[in-house]
This record gives structure tokens, C-alpha cells and sequence, in this order.
């Protein structure tokens, strides 16, 4: 390290001005004006901001294009670039931002119009003007107790772009227009948390920032998740609420950066300032939360009290009432705010005017160039930090060739994560940093993080850093099929041990540092024994997609597993990986099952299409092809993809066929994928559709009428049907005892419900083909959770029911309902849908095809599959959902029929989807399985109208062929077989170790700071860590036992029983606050485990 | 030893109050109860703690939720005019969790006449103290027999064997 100074380098830049071009906005008319990139969402018709620095795009009025609810919001960002001009098809920039838009705690801002402004002082503005709209609605209740007369606010957002700069200024204004004052929060809600406390009402804003950009604050670092778990551990008292608090929000991602900070420095408009978290400083944000993509900030603090409107002003009768910073209006007094823009108690400043109905507060959001050290830069700025200089460069110590886009982490003097850079083309970075001492850190693909070295900075001074790298070893695969000499696409799998002394830890606590921006390392989730095999971990995944594949790679010693999905054995080799030298790989691959006549579909793939997915799309066909899936069906959430160009490009035609399709994934009522699809390339999202306040029979229309064959030719599937809210049935309160779509019971977390909107049982709509039973390695979301024999760890909820009891709550209700039961019941009420598994993968780390659909075809040659030939399938019940296994079943009988039509198919040997007749209550089903060696399975389970008939244990070997005879069959039913495994398929498929984060948690996270308890039972819940696990099941074969050729739901008459018991009460138990005294607000608070009793 | 008969002979520990807010045709009633203290909390549990396995049962705290009502409403008589109301609806919770004090609520209303009305609150002889608040509601108290009316509310500390009456605003 050596230092010179930088001073006139730092004065040059900073005399370099560009401050006298032109600020831009404008409505889009032409698509060229538009941004592009990865996570460009803006289309003709929204409004562009720009300078010669940066661009912005500002939604129009209408559904959200991202994942939020309304139009309005911030959803493209990107730096100018030398090339920017786009043409018809849009933009050519990096922009890969999904949403900013503002809240008043849980409300958002609906908006009603858009403007440009060219402003005088040479900036520009997009002002959005609108009303309080609710974002969650399932929070709808919370938020109208807390906010009582949020329907006489208003709403004003202000983006403005200055010269010269790359960031907006954005001011949020939010006044009381109404005849009434409006106090925020709710009188009610502090009279429960205690007469001498006062909580202030945060507002902040909800930032998607979208995947592939990896969220940095101090404090975390990199590792945002796990820093904001471990501060939901510290209790808070109100008025303060858990979370992270930070001086500001970074990104980093390969081509652009985005940042957030707070603009806020009135004391008394501070959330962190009015609920006296310690050593606050007015500008903190505080993060509550960080869940599926969103991001949320809190940093302002409501007054407590919005005057009526004609409140406003002081009255005045004459000048000399006003002062002299005042005039008398017919409306009072109009005092300007002194020069720090503070007025006196009671009054906020307001476009430069003191006011007592309105408040406003301001943020920045900036772009960078892919850092956290140019987002840093800017923060800086913004708040006039004296700041030094460091720039420095990285090479490699052998050759001292520039290390190309390694991360540069750095420290402050307490250890806390400071900054981030990126090195260029030349292995070179700067920033600009507070004076102190700091320490840095480097971490580079195929090398461990280096050790911390610290290093100084003075105000005005410049610090150079020079930094020798180790070099890497690499890894060159080659996968090809024994028995052609092909090249296959196929993975491979380097796996390492780890020590013993490790035993007992979470791989991020020893193997990986996940503040630093390292990716995580998958281990096997095996107790940890004095045997090395028990401490295994996956190093890295090479996806070969076209056969071929070389990657940087830690040294050390390695045990290659290559594979090519459940068809395939595995070739394994042990490998010594050494810096500057490459190891090849050759791995061999047979086919080992015989899948002919069946191709295996993956009905539900993200890509970056998505806004939580990061995964371009030659990536994503490439890692399908190389788990041997044939049919990729791209499911991306609310926006068509088309995958054909990505499979040509990589000339993977033989292994893997695209299907075009859509994943409609509203906020709350359930998540719906619709295939095959038409692609619209000139439409928005590619022929997508919106659907805000639409109900599910709307939405299944759109697909429907989005249908590449005609409406009746496609398929409309219910995804993860009970996960948390982004389940259909969960949504819905399906009741998984009686299959009726039920009113909810919760007092305060349900949505509120109204003719003409979407929520309510009597929208809900029966009008799918297929339920996704088995979604990825979501294992717990197939049967209804039962108390388990070894109970966790506390904390339990009181009276648990024996081992083995499905787990209800207090009303009665299943707990934690799962999506195959559900399935077992429709079917016995004769609402006949096709049962499905997909993987739902999102990234790299996990594997397509986990679990994959098996359907019959005529033809199973990947570029020659008839997609109708699916569709028929899929509508028919035949269908093989499996992890593993892969079985033929089918039921010898007296004769066989069509279940739809009633034709006689003149065959005795029945299969899936079919009815059986057996008029002797007898039925043969023969089962054959077949297994790659490393799928191991112990049990095969006959099914019948729900219950377990039968279970035989074996291995694969004697598993092979089974035959199962069920008698004494009274009544008309259905039987499916369930094949199951006990062992994990580690390292070829990793185990579930991280359980993602829902939007439910957050809402958990800043509901129990109320004290709202969302989890009554603990502990005493379903776990999503688990080992994967072969498992399979079939579609039913019907069994008709009267011999009509039908089959005849055995529960056929509960479903009209129930719709008709369940009717009467819609709405009987709805809590509306709108109009309800304080006293009963208060107790159905009270009631609901929410504040302090008082 | 500190037993249940000597928790319940002090007052001490276990506070109670009742709030009322009067709308268009309804009176809105709303009665409190607290047990704070380690030791009494452990008494109250003990007391319905009938297996003595040191954990409620469903029917255990059915039996605290029962006791713990009757403490809130002991010796309250609401009146309107010179008519004592009875209240209807009324729904109870219960709250109950370890290291918090015990607390209950219960929630009802009575029928309220339009146009201006008298209303009052009387406690038993020998019964707890209770804190009355008054609610403004949508229609506000205008005069009072103790306590400043305030802001449309009235909160008096009231003892056993006390009254409080006040007006209220028609609608």
C-alpha cells in the first residue's frame, strides 16, 4: 500500500462540470426512448426523466408492471450510456431495477395523474399526484385501524433530476384534504400502547430492487437476510419496530448499482429520531423488512395530527397577525419556513410554506456503475461527508495480470462493512471514503476471501491500494453419452468435506462469508460424525448445457459427480484442483431408465424475466437440458418468455423444447400458470395481462383467451395451492376438511370484501385443470402437518395433541393444510384435476426437473414433442409427478373406459386417468419402477380414495415389479401410487437449506412488534429444511365398482352440502373499522393479541 | 403461604376499568381487568389450575376467563335515564401470556335512545375501585357530576359504593 496525494486529481473531476445540458421529461411516445435491459419494465406512455448522467422511467396510471399494486412508481433506472438510442422494440441500457413507490406504514399511494414539469431552476420533474391505496390488502384491516380517515389524504410524489447528477430527489407530500382533522396513528392505537407513549407512524417506501442486484448496507454487508433475522431476536419496545438500520441501501450487480438514503433532516419528521432508537442519527433508514424480492425502508415519521384542510393556517384578520415571514390569505396565515425548512410545533414545512394539514419528506435514489462504491460516492455528496480518496488496483501475484471484476470489500474501524467495489478492465477501482481507518478484504471467483489489511484515509488526501491475488484453478468438464460418444449437457458436482472441528455449525458460519457477497455452498444437512461423508458440501456446479464447460475453482481436493438428471447414472472421480493449472473432467453417461413413449415437462421455470429471478435465459434452457428435462415451460411471473432463441443458440434442439407460458401472480389470491401461450413480442410483457383487483375467473378468461391452440387447449394450473399467501386455497380459506372455499375468521388479517372486488369465497373458482401438488423441494406443502414425535425446541403453544395428530387451531380449522390431501379430498368429491410437480426454480442453485411431470406422447424426441399431446394429458390425468423414480402403473381389470367421454376402450389394462371396472370390488394394479442406481427408494404406497390401502417395502431391485391387489371395494373410488425414499439424493440434488422468505414473514416481522402473534403454534410448524428425498406419485385410476362405466365420487353429495352451510356465512364474522366505535376497534385489537392492554 | 382468599381480600394488584362511547342507537360498553404481580399471578393460575399439572387446559382457562369477567362487571350497574340497560353481545378475550400480566376484556353494548339522555355508573359496596372513561363518541358529554368534561370525554377515578352520572348530546 503506499500513499500519494490526490488532491488535484480530486479537484480536476470535481471542476470537470456538465451541469449545463438539459434535464428531460417527458411522456414516452416512441419506444426508442425507453431504457431496456434485464429488468426494464417501461413501456409507451410512461414518463422519462433524464439528464446527461442518468435515466429514469416513472410507470403511468395503472396496474403495476412489477410486483407492486399501482402505476406511478419509479421502475426502470440506468446510467447514460454511450449507446443508448433504442428502436422500436425499446431501449438497449442496463436498467435492471423493478419498483420504488411510497408508503404511509402499509399504504401505498394509488395514483390519479402524471405531469412533467421543467422547473425553473433548470431541473425537471415527473409529479405524480394520487390517493391512499392499500398494498397488501390482507394488512387492509391494520392499516384502517391505524390510519382512520385515510381516504381523506392525498398524495404527491415528486421525482426531480438535476444537472449533472445520478440520482433523483424524490418528495413524497402527503395532506389532509379533508373537512375533519386526521390523526396519525389512530387515537385508538396509542391509548393501547400506553398513555405516555406516542408511537410515530413510520412512512418509507417498498423498494423492489429485483434479483441478480445483492443488497448492501452497513452493519450486513452482503448478508442482509440473516443480519435482519438475527435483529428480529433483540426484543424492541414500542414505539420502536424491529429491523436493520442503516445510513443507507446499495446494490451491486454486473453492470449497474442502485442506492436509497433518506433525505429527511427535521428531527421531528424522523422515524428513528421520534421513537428514540439510541445513537440515531435523522437520516437512518430502518428495514423492517427484506422478502421475496421486496425491500422494505422506513425512515419518516407521520405528525401526529393532519388539521382539516381549512386548519391549515393560522387565522388572520389583518398582515400584522402573520409576522413577517407571513401573509394573511383568505385562508390565514402563510408563513415560509425558516431557513433550515423548520417551522413552529404543530406546523410542517411544505413547499417552503408552514403547514398543519400536510407533510412531506424526501429520498434519494441513485444509479451506479454495478458498486456499492459509486452508490457511496453519491451518499457522500448528497450529505456534504469531507472525504479522501482511495483507488487502488488488483493483480494477480503470478503474472501480475489486472484481476477483472473481483470484489474489493472494505471496513471501518470497528469492523462494520463500509463499502464495495468492482474492478474495471484494468483490475483497478475508487471511492471516495469519511476520513478513518479502514481495512479491506477481496473476495475473486475461484479463490478464498483474502485476509483483512487496514489502511487509512485523510480528508482531501487520495490512498492507493495495490493488491496481489492468488490465482485460481480451473475446472474443464466434458460429458458424453457412453453409448454414442455424444456430447450430452450434463452437470458436474465438486464436492469437498469439511472439518470436524465444524461439526455442529451452519455452512455460512465456516464455509462461506455471505457478508462478503460469497455464494452459499450447499452441504448435505446429515448430523455431522466422525466419518468425512457425514460432512460433505458442494464446492461448485458446473452446468455443462451443450456438453462442455471450464471454471475457475478453489484449489483443494474434490470428488467430481457428474450427472445428467434421474435417467442417468452418475460418473464420479476425485480431483485435485491447484492454482494455475486446469484438471479435466471426462465423464461418461448412460441412460439407465427407459422413458420411451413419456416425456417429462417442467411446468414451472423462472428466468430473468422474472423480477426475483436473475437467471439469463440460455442459462436457465441449458440447465434444463443438463437435468435431462424435455419440455421447459417458462413460467415467468406476469410476463411471456419465449425460450425457442435461447435453446437454438445453444444448439440444444435434441435435448430440450421450450413451451411458452405465464406465471399470473397477484399479490393475494393465488398463483396461476397458463401454457401453451401465444408470444406477443410488441406487447406489454410480451402479451401478459394485469391483475389488480381482478378476480381468479377473470384471470383464467385471460388465459383462455391468450391461448396458443384455443381455449380449449390450455392449461391453467394452481401453483403451491398452500403456500402462505401466494397459495390459492390459502388464499381463499379453502377448508381442507370439507373443500369449501370458507369466509375467513381472522378478525384483522383478512382482506376486505365487496361486490366488485376480488376477495371472498364466492370468487373463488373451480374452473382449472391441474393443481401443482409437489412444488419443488417443498416437501411440508404436501400432506396437512401432523405433531411430530420429537417436538422442536420451544417456543409450543399449550395442549399439544399426540404424535401423529394432524395439528389444528383453535377454531378447529387444520393448521397447516397440504396441497396432496386437499387433492385426495377433490377427488373424492368428484372435482377431477390433474396432479402435477414442478421445481419452481428461480436461480442456478436449484436444480429444474426437482420434481419434473411425466406425460405420455407418441413421439418423446425433444424437438418433435406435440404440445397438444400434452395438453390432452394434462386435461386427462395422465401424468407422473416424481423427484426420482419413474414408474409405469397400470390396473388389471374387466374393462377399461374413458372417464370423460364414457367410451369403452376395449382393453382390460387400465392406466392413469382411466376407469377401471371392477364390479367385484377387486382390482390388480401393477406397478413397474425403474431407478438410476444413485435413487434409492424403500416403499411403494397404494392409495385408495385417500387412505393408505397398502404399503410395500424393498430397494430398488424388488420394488422393480409390484403387484398389489385391492378387495373389498363397496363404492366407486380412485387409487394413486406414492413411490418414496428415505435417502437423501445429496450431492446430485442439494438439500433445502435455506427456506425462502415470504412476504407473510415480513408481515409477521413488523406485526409482532404490535404484537400481533401470526404463528400461534411456534415452533410447533412445518419446516422447509429438509433433504431431498426421491418421491413420486401417480394420477389416480378410477375404480368403478357398479359396474356403470363411470366413476362415481364416493363424496360427491359433501360438496353441495358444504357450499351450502358455508354460504350463510360470508361476511358474518368481517371486522369493518370504517364507521365502528373506538371500544370495539379497541377490543378486536385487544382480541387479536395486539399492544399492551391498558 | 399466600393463599387465594387472602389474593382476593386486597384489592391491590388487580385494577379494573370501564370505558362507555355512545353512537347514533347504541352505548358502547367496554370493561377491563389487569392481574399484575408474580404471586398473583400465580394464585389466580393456581386457583383454576384444577390437575395441578402447572399448565391450563382449554376448559382451565375457559374457568380463569369466567372469573376474571365476573371480577371485571363485580357490582356495575349502567344506567340511562333512571333504567338500569342490560348489554348484550357481550364477547370476552383473554390474555394470558408467561411473564405478562393477566388481562380480559369484555365488549358489549345496550339500545340508547336519541336526543340528549342522562347516563350513569354505580359501583356496590365493598366492591373495587374502577376507573370510568367516557368515550366522546358521536355524541359528546356535555355536563358532568364529577370530573371535567374533556375534549368530549370524562375519566374519574371511581370507589365502591360511588356514582357518576353525566349528559350526553342527542344525534
Amino acid at each position: 500500500m503506499r500513499r500519494v496525494l490526490w488532491i488535484a486529481a480530486v479537484l480536476a473531476v470535481a471542476g470537470c462540470k456538465q451541469d449545463d445540458m438539459k434535464v428531460v421529461a417527458k411522456k414516452v411516445q416512441n419506444r426508442a426512448d425507453l431504457i431496456g435491459g434485464p429488468g426494464a419494465l417501461g413501456d409507451v406512455g410512461d414518463f422519462l426523466l433524464a439528464n446527461e448522467q442518468a435515466r429514469f422511467i416513472i410507470q403511468d396510471i395503472g396496474p403495476s408492471r412489477g410486483f407492486g399494486v399501482y402505476g406511478g412508481s419509479l421502475i426502470d433506472a440506468d446510467l447514460q450510456r454511450p449507446v443508448v438510442a433504442g428502436d422500436s422494440s425499446g431501449g438497449i441500457g442496463a436498467d435492471n431495477f423493478s419498483e420504488l413507490f411510497p408508503g404511509l406504514f402499509l399504504k401505498a399511494m394509488n395514483p390519479t395523474r402524471i405531469e412533467p414539469v421543467q422547473n425553473e431552476d433548470g431541473s425537471a420533474s415527473i409529479v405524480v399526484n394520487g390517493e391512499a391505496g392499500d398494498f397488501i390488502f390482507l394488512a387492509k384491516t391494520i392499516n384502517d385501524v391505524i390510519i382512520t380517515g385515510a381516504e381523506q389524504l392525498v398524495f404527491r410524489n415528486e421525482y426531480r433530476l438535476r444537472p449533472g447528477k445520478r440520482y433523483v430527489e424524490i418528495t413524497t407530500t402527503i395532506r389532509n384534504i379533508g373537512d375533519t382533522s386526521v390523526e396519525l396513528p389512530d387515537s385508538g392505537v396509542n391509548s393501547l400502547i400506553g398513555d405516555d407513549l406516542s408511537f410515530p407512524l413510520p412512512v418509507g417506501d417498498v423498494i423492489l430492487f429485483g434479483a441478480g442486484n445483492d443488497v448492501f448496507s452497513e452493519q450486513a454487508g452482503f448478508d442482509m437476510r440473516f443480519t435482519l433475522e438475527d435483529s428480529y431476536e433483540i426484543p424492541v419496545q414500542l414505539p420502536q419496530l424491529p429491523g436493520l438500520r442503516t445510513p443507507f441501501l446499495a446494490t451491486r450487480s454486473p453492470d449497474i448499482s442502485y442506492g436509497f438514503l433518506s433525505g429527511i433532516t427535521d428531527p421531528n419528521l424522523s422515524f428513528v429520531q421520534r421513537a428514540e432508537y439510541e445513537d440515531a442519527n435523522t437520516d437512518d433508514l430502518l428495514v423492517p423488512f427484506l422478502a421475496s424480492a421486496f425491500t422494505g425502508a422506513f425512515y419518516g415519521a407521520a405528525p401526529t395530527r393532519l388539521s382539516s384542510r381549512e386548519d391549515s393556517f393560522p387565522s388572520c384578520s389583518s398582515p400584522s397577525d402573520c409576522g413577517s415571514n407571513g401573509t394573511c390569505t383568505p385562508l390565514g396565515c402563510e408563513i415560509a419556513c425558516d431557513a433550515d425548512n423548520l417551522c413552529d410545533a404543530g406546523y410542517q414545512c411544505v413547499e417552503g410554506t408552514c403547514t398543519a394539514s400536510a407533510f412531506s419528506y424526501s429520498k434519494y435514489f441513485v444509479v451506479g456503475r454495478g458498486d456499492v462504491a459509486s452508490i457511496r460516492d453519491v451518499v457522500h455528496d448528497i450529505r456534504q461527508t469531507p472525504v479522501g480518496t482511495v483507488e487502488g488496483v488488483v493483480l494477480e501475484r503470478f503474472g501480475q495480470a489486472p484481476e477483472v471484476g473481483v470484489d474489493v470489500l472494505t471496513f471501518d474501524a470497528d469492523g462494520s462493512p463500509y463499502s464495495q467495489h468492482t474492478t474495471d478492465g484494468e483490475g483497478r477501482f475508487r471511492g471516495t471514503y469519511a476520513p478513518g481507518t479502514y481495512s479491506y478484504r477481496v473476495s475473486a471467483d475461484g479463490r478464498f476471501p483474502t485476509k483483512a489489511v487496514d489502511f487509512e484515509v485523510r480528508t482531501n488526501e487520495g490512498t492507493f491500494l495495490q493488491i496481489d491475488l492468488d490465482s485460481p484453478g480451473e475446472v474443464s468438464v466434458r460429458i458424453v453419452d457412453r453409448d454414442t460418444g455424444e456430447l450430452i449437457p450434463g452437470k458436474c458436482s465438486l464436492v469437498a468435506t469439511y472439518g470436524a472441528a465444524a461439526t455442529g455449525f451452519e455452512g455460512r458460519e465456516f464455509l462461506y462469508e455471505l457478508q462478503l457477497g460469497e455464494r452459499l455452498r450447499p452441504i448435505d444437512l446429515i448430523p455431522d460424525g466422525v466419518d468425512p461423508m457425514t460432512r460433505r458440501y458442494v464446492e461448485e456446479v458446473i452446468i455443462a448445457r451443450n456438453g462442455r464447460q471450464k471454471t475457475r475453482i478453489r484449489p483443494g481436493k474434490y470428488r467430481a459427480y457428474c450427472s445428467r438428471g434421474m435417467e442417468y447414472d452418475v460418473y464420479e472421480e476425485d480431483i485435485e484442483v491447484v492454482p494455475r493449472s486446469v484438471v479435466t473432467v471426462n465423464a461418461e453417461l448412460s441412460r439407465v431408465v427407459d422413458t420411451t413413449g413419456w416425456a417429462s415437462g417442467d411446468f414451472h421455470l423462472h428466468s430473468i424475466n422474472s423480477v426475483d429471478s436473475f437467471t439469463p435465459l440460455r442459462d436457465r434452457v441449458g440447465h434444463v437440458a443438463a437435468e435431462g428435462v424435455d419440455v421447459a415451460v417458462s413460467t415467468d411471473h406476469n410476463f411471456v418468455t419465449d425460450y425457442t432463441r435461447a435453446i437454438s443458440s445453444l444448439g440444444i434442439e435434441r435435448f430440450v423444447q421450450g413451451m411458452v407460458g405465464l406465471e399470473m401472480s397477484p399479490l393475494e389470491i393465488g398463483h396461476f400458470n397458463g401454457f401453451p401461450l401465444k408470444y406477443e413480442p410488441e406487447a406489454v410483457g410480451n402479451g401478459s395481462f394485469p391483475w389488480s383487483g381482478r378476480r381468479p375467473d377473470e384471470l383464467f378468461a385471460e388465459f383462455r383467451a391468450l391461448a396458443k391452440y384455443g381455449e380449449d387447449n390450455v392449461i391453467i394450473q394452481v401453483n403451491h395451492p398452500r403456500d402462505t399467501i401466494l397459495g390459492y386455497f390459502n388464499d381463499y380459506n379453502v377448508n381442507p376438511d370439507t373443500g369449501v372455499p370458507e369466509p375467513s375468521t381472522d378478525l384483522l388479517l383478512s382482506p376486505p370484501i365487496t361486490d366488485d372486488n376480488e376477495f371472498g369465497p364466492e370468487k373463488f373458482s373451480w374452473d382449472f385443470d391441474a393443481i401443482e401438488v409437489y412444488n419443488g423441494k417443498r416437501y411440508e406443502l404436501l400432506r396437512h402437518y401432523r405433531v411430530p414425535e420429537q417436538l422442536p425446541p420451544p417456543p409450543l403453544p399449550a395442549d399439544i395433541p399426540p404424535a401423529g395428530t394432524i395439528l389444528r387451531d383453535a377454531d378447529g380449522q387444520i393448521a397447516f393444510p397440504g396441497g396432496l390431501e386437499d387433492w385426495f379430498l377433490l377427488l373424492n368429491q368428484g372435482r377431477i384435476y390433474t396432479g402435477t410437480g414442478n421445481s419452481d426454480t428461480h436461480s442456478l442453485a436449484d436444480e429444474p426437473g426437482i420434481p419434473r411431470t411425466f406425460v405420455p406422447v407418441s413421439d418423446d424426441t425433444p424437438s418433435t414433442i406435440d404440445e397438444l399431446e400434452i395438453v390432452d394429458a394434462l386435461k386427462n390425468q395422465r401424468a407422473f409427478a416424481t423427484s426420482g423414480p419413474f414408474s409405469l402403473v397400470r390396473a388389471e381389470s374387466e374393462g377399461c373406459f374413458n372417464r370423460r367421454t364414457g367410451a369403452d376402450l376395449s382393453r382390460t389394462a387400465c392406466g392413469m386417468g382411466e376407469v377401471a371396472r371392477a364390479t367385484d370390488g377387486r382390482l390388480t394394479l401393477v406397478v413397474d419402477t425403474q431407478t438410476a442406481p444413485w435413487v434409492k427408494i424403500d416403499r411403494v404406497r397404494f392409495v385408495v380414495n385417500g387412505d393408505t390401502n397398502a404399503t410395500v417395502e424393498g430397494d430398488r431391485v424388488s420394488l422393480a415389479k409390484v403387484t398389489h391387489e385391492i378387495t373389498g371395494m363397496e363404492r366407486d373410488g380412485w387409487v394413486i401410487v406414492e413411490i418414496i425414499g428415505d435417502e437423501s439424493m445429496f450431492p446430485i440434488i442439494v438439500p433445502n437449506e435455506l427456506p425462502a422468505i415470504q412476504v407473510s414473514d415480513a408481515l409477521g416481522s413488523i406485526g409482532g412488534a404490535f404484537g400481533f402473534d401470526l404463528n400461534p403454534f411456534g415452533n410447533l410448524s412445518p419446516s422447509q429444511v429438509t433433504l431431498t428425498t426421491p418421491y413420486a406419485f401417480s394420477n389416480p385410476i378410477f375404480i368403478d365398482v357398479d359396474g356403470n362405466g363411470a366413476y362415481d365420487a364416493p363424496m360427491a353429495g359433501m360438496q353441495a352440502l358444504s357450499a351450502s352451510i358455508a354460504r350463510p356465512g360470508v361476511n358474518a364474522k368481517r371486522f369493518d373499522p370504517h364507521g365502528m366505535p373506538e371500544l370495539m376497534k379497541v377490543f378486536a385489537l385487544f382480541a387479536s393479541g395486539c399492544g399492551h392492554s391498558h | 403461604m399466600f393463599t387465594p382468599a387472602l389474593a382476593f381480600a386486597h384489592t391491590g394488584g388487580v385494577e379494573r376499568s370501564l370505558a362507555l362511547e355512545a353512537s347514533k342507537d347504541r352505548l358502547h360498553v367496554l370493561a377491563h381487568v389487569e392481574v399484575s404481580g408474580k404471586q398473583r399471578i400465580e394464585t389466580w393460575v393456581r386457583l383454576v389450575d384444577v390437575d395441578h399439572d402447572g399448565r391450563l387446559s382449554k376448559a382451565e382457562r375457559a374457568e380463569l376467563e369466567r372469573r376474571l369477567v365476573a371480577q371485571a362487571l363485580d357490582g356495575i350497574r349502567v344506567f340511562v335515564g333512571s333504567s338500569t340497560v342490560a348489554i348484550e353481545g357481550g364477547q370476552s378475550a383473554l390474555r394470558l401470556e408467561t411473564g405478562q400480566p393477566i388481562a380480559l376484556m369484555v365488549h358489549g353494548s345496550a339500545p340508547l335512545p336519541g336526543g340528549p339522555r342522562q347516563l350513569a355508573v354505580t359501583t356496590r359496596a365493598g366492591g373495587a375501585p374502577l376507573k370510568l372513561l367516557v368515550r366522546p363518541g358521536t355524541r359528546p358529554v356535555v355536563k358532568a357530576s364529577r370530573g371535567a368534561p374533556s375534549k368530549g370525554g370524562l375519566s374519574v377515578e371511581m370507589k365502591a359504593a360511588d356514582r357518576v352520572s353525566w349528559r350526553i348530546a342527542g344525534e
